[in-house]
């Protein structure tokens, strides 16, 4: 299984390869709902560079919802994407998988829409299209995540960070300010929160030019069934947002020790467990018993 | 000028029969399996057939959804469940999972239609899908005119639009929000609306709401003024949003577009102010374009829930009438009382109204008000009237 991290800074690519990353997601607002980074062309090149020194892997996160505007923005990248030969394209709209294939470059690609892939067989289905993977939808249990079970097709999940929940197209806190007659604030800021009348969470909350997203109220960790989840993925993703390359390190390297001395499980938890939770990883939605 | 098909919700057999009476050229209604909106009184195969055998006699479709997004443990009886929607005679399936799509071609000659849940936002999905086999793609409701022709105009495949009703205000099927503040699955009919729910928005620790609580919640639907545009498009299908709405919501929408559709068609001159106004008739939220014509503003948010009241109230829904008594029976839905004046909604005529004397109950005991939901009731209408048509008491 490899680590596969978002990140902040291009310098810091070495810090998080010798932390344990063996990959990185390269993103851009263009064509990135949520980057940790937005990286221009030019400096995804100088990245890629310095990944390859060291054989990381390379993917691109092209997960945005594909609006026709947006069409030639994401062939611009697709085409960079195979001239630099990049390990692989994130995805979430069927569109870009049809832009892709149009470009001959369907089996980089690994989809990952965030809420759909919750079944195995929607997996055999997007192998059979030939695409590299899927990234598991982020609110299926543990034990549906380990019936991914397929040797030749990549399963990947984002395993620890800040999951968002929510994506609008509309400007929401804009929309919001605007009605109190209040001075708008500037997007992609990172210090909002939204906190629900009866609940004591607070949640997140990040407008930028792809719209609104909010995140779920604690960063989610995986470390107590990261062996388990070890033996069905091939990539376990870590989630950059809202932290620092430097968290992401400590991260990364944490998996690593209990992946390798499963002893160290309870000291890794005692620094985790009252800042994060473990997602829909032991939790069941219901649907129509209620 | 390819006149589109009108697609109304259908909640239960009144609620089809209501939709047909006022105009629908289709329904769609859930079944018990496979299908979101759990809380819909959906149906089982038996009333799917009921369903598809009253559509069909009228020259009408009947559309059954099946747009869950499943995990592996709601799979069991797919196949089953599919050809069962094949032997009643279902006009085509709504589907948001590759698994029912390819069952569905597997095993079946259903006509698939694709889910707004997969919030389908460009040419190359709708493509994707025609590939995969679709007639038709329900389009993201995110998606303004311009984007819309966009679509219509770099695919040749069915487009189906949506033009009246609540919105999701999140991209559809992307949203984990009710799953994970309510452990309700929105992807599989569990949805709580939490984005309706009222929040207090902080910048660091600073309150940035005073009276009015933040919320994502958005108007609802409303695109009278932009239909001749939707036509001109060369959209298949409009589809009106609800199957959990009333039977007067559905007889007053579903009529109002009707005429809507019918006059731009026929090129007659447009009185958009009297379609607006029947259509408030039924409105219990306020309403906008949403994205028709580009990103949405402030004036497309609902903040602290404003509402309105419909103006008028459904009292009653006629069961029979006889020309030569003038005699009418109605079933009572709302309180009314003898001396009351109520107004007659039908799809054949202008509104017209009466007032309510010597009401007796279906036996001929004397009544002085109808307080009993689902009572049988009778009294006198001077013009004719038919099954189904709606009795409102004016505000």
């Amino acid at each position: 299984m490899q680590f596969i991290v978002t990140f902040h800074e291009v310098s810091n690519i070495e810090k998080l390869l010798k932390a344990g990353a063996n990959g990185f997601v390269f993103q851009n607002d263009l064509i990135t709902p949520r980057p940790t980074s937005s990286l221009d062309l030019e400096t995804m090149t100088e990245a890629l560079i310095e990944c390859k020194k060291f054989d990381a892997i390379v993917y691109l996160q092209a997960t945005l919802m594909m609006h026709e505007m947006h069409i030639d923005t994401v062939k611009e990248f697709l085409v960079w994407a195979k001239e630099q030969q990049v390990d692989g394209v994130l995805f979430a709209d069927v569109g870009v998988y049809q832009l892709a294939k149009e470009m001959g470059l369907e089996a980089l690609l690994i989809y990952q829409p965030g809420s759909l892939t919750t079944n195995t067989y929607d997996a055999t289905f997007w192998h059979q299209m030939g695409i590299k993977g899927v990234v598991v939808a982020r609110e299926i249990p543990k034990a549906d995540i380990l019936q991914f079970d397929n040797t030749d097709f990549e399963i990947g999940m984002i395993g620890h960070g800040y999951l968002n929940m929510f994506h609008s197209r509309r400007p929401l806190v804009t929309n919001f300010m605007k009605y109190q007659d209040k001075e708008p604030l500037p997007l992609n800021q990172t210090n909002l929160t939204l906190i629900e009348e009866l609940r004591n969470e607070s949640y997140k909350v990040l407008e930028n030019t792809q719209g609104t997203h909010i995140f779920r109220s604690l960063p989610m960790q995986s470390f107590g069934s990261i062996k388990e989840l070890s033996s069905v993925l091939d990539t376990f993703m870590i989630e950059g947002l809202f932290t620092t390359d430097e968290w992401v390190a400590e991260v990364v390297s944490d998996y690593i020790s209990v992946l390798n001395d499963p002893t160290m499980l309870d000291s890794v938890l005692e620094k985790y467990n009252d800042s994060h939770d473990t997602g829909f990883l032991f939790k069941e939605t219901v649907y129509n018993e209620f | 000028m390819f006149k589109p098909e009108l697609l109304a919700p259908a909640g239960d057999i009144e609620k089809l029969k209501v939709a047909f009476h006022y105009g629908a050229d289709a329904v769609y209604i859930g079944g018990k399996a496979f299908s979101l909106r759990a809380r819909a009184s959906n149906f089982d195969i038996e009333d799917i057939k009921e369903a598809c055998d009253i559509a069909h006699a009228l020259n009408k479709k009947v559309y059954v959804t099946t747009n869950i997004i499943p995990h592996n443990k709601d799979i069991d009886g797919l196949v089953e469940y599919l050809k069962a929607l094949e032997e009643v005679e279902v006009d085509a399936i709504i589907c948001a999972s590759p698994v029912v799509i390819e069952t569905a071609k597997a095993h079946t000659n259903l006509e698939i239609h694709i889910s707004t849940q997969l919030s389908v936002t460009n040419h190359l999905g709708a493509e994707f899908f025609k590939d995969m086999g679709a007639e038709r793609v329900v389009m993201a409701r995110e998606l303004s005119l311009d984007e819309i022709r966009d679509v219509k105009n770099n695919s040749d495949i069915d487009l189906e639009v949506f033009i009246h009703g609540g919105m999701c205000v999140s991209y559809s099927g992307r949203c984990t929000l009710s799953n994970n503040l309510t452990d309700r699955d929105a992807n599989r009919g569990g949805c709580a609306h939490s984005c309706r729910w009222n929040y207090d928005l902080y910048q660091d620790d600073d309150k940035l709401n005073d009276d009015i609580s933040f919320s994502m919640s958005s108007k609802d639907l409303q695109t009278v003024k932009d239909i001749s545009n939707l036509i001109d498009i060369g959209v298949h299908s409009l589809k009106i949003e609800g199957r959990m709405k009333s039977i007067h919501y559905i007889a007053t929408v579903v009529s109002t577009y009707r005429r809507l559709i019918d006059d731009i068609c026929d090129e007659y001159d447009l009185d958009l102010p009297k379609y607006l106004l029947q259509i408030k008739k039924a409105e219990n939220r306020l309403t906008s374009h949403g994205f028709m014509h580009g990103m949405t503003t402030v004036n497309e948010q609902l903040y602290n829930m404003r509402s309105e009241n419909p103006t008028q109230e459904f009292v009653g829904i006629v069961r029979a009438y006889d020309k030569e008594t003038h005699e009418v029976l109605i079933e009572q839905r709302n309180y009314f009382k003898d001396g009351d004046v109520l107004e007659v909604f039908s799809p054949h005529f202008e509104p017209l109204t009466f007032r309510v004397e010597n009401m007796t109950d279906d036996k001929g005991e004397p009544l002085d008000v109808a307080r009993h939901p689902k009572q049988l009731i009778r009294f006198k209408i001077p013009f004719n009237v038919n099954p189904l048509d709606i009795l409102r008491k004016i505000k």
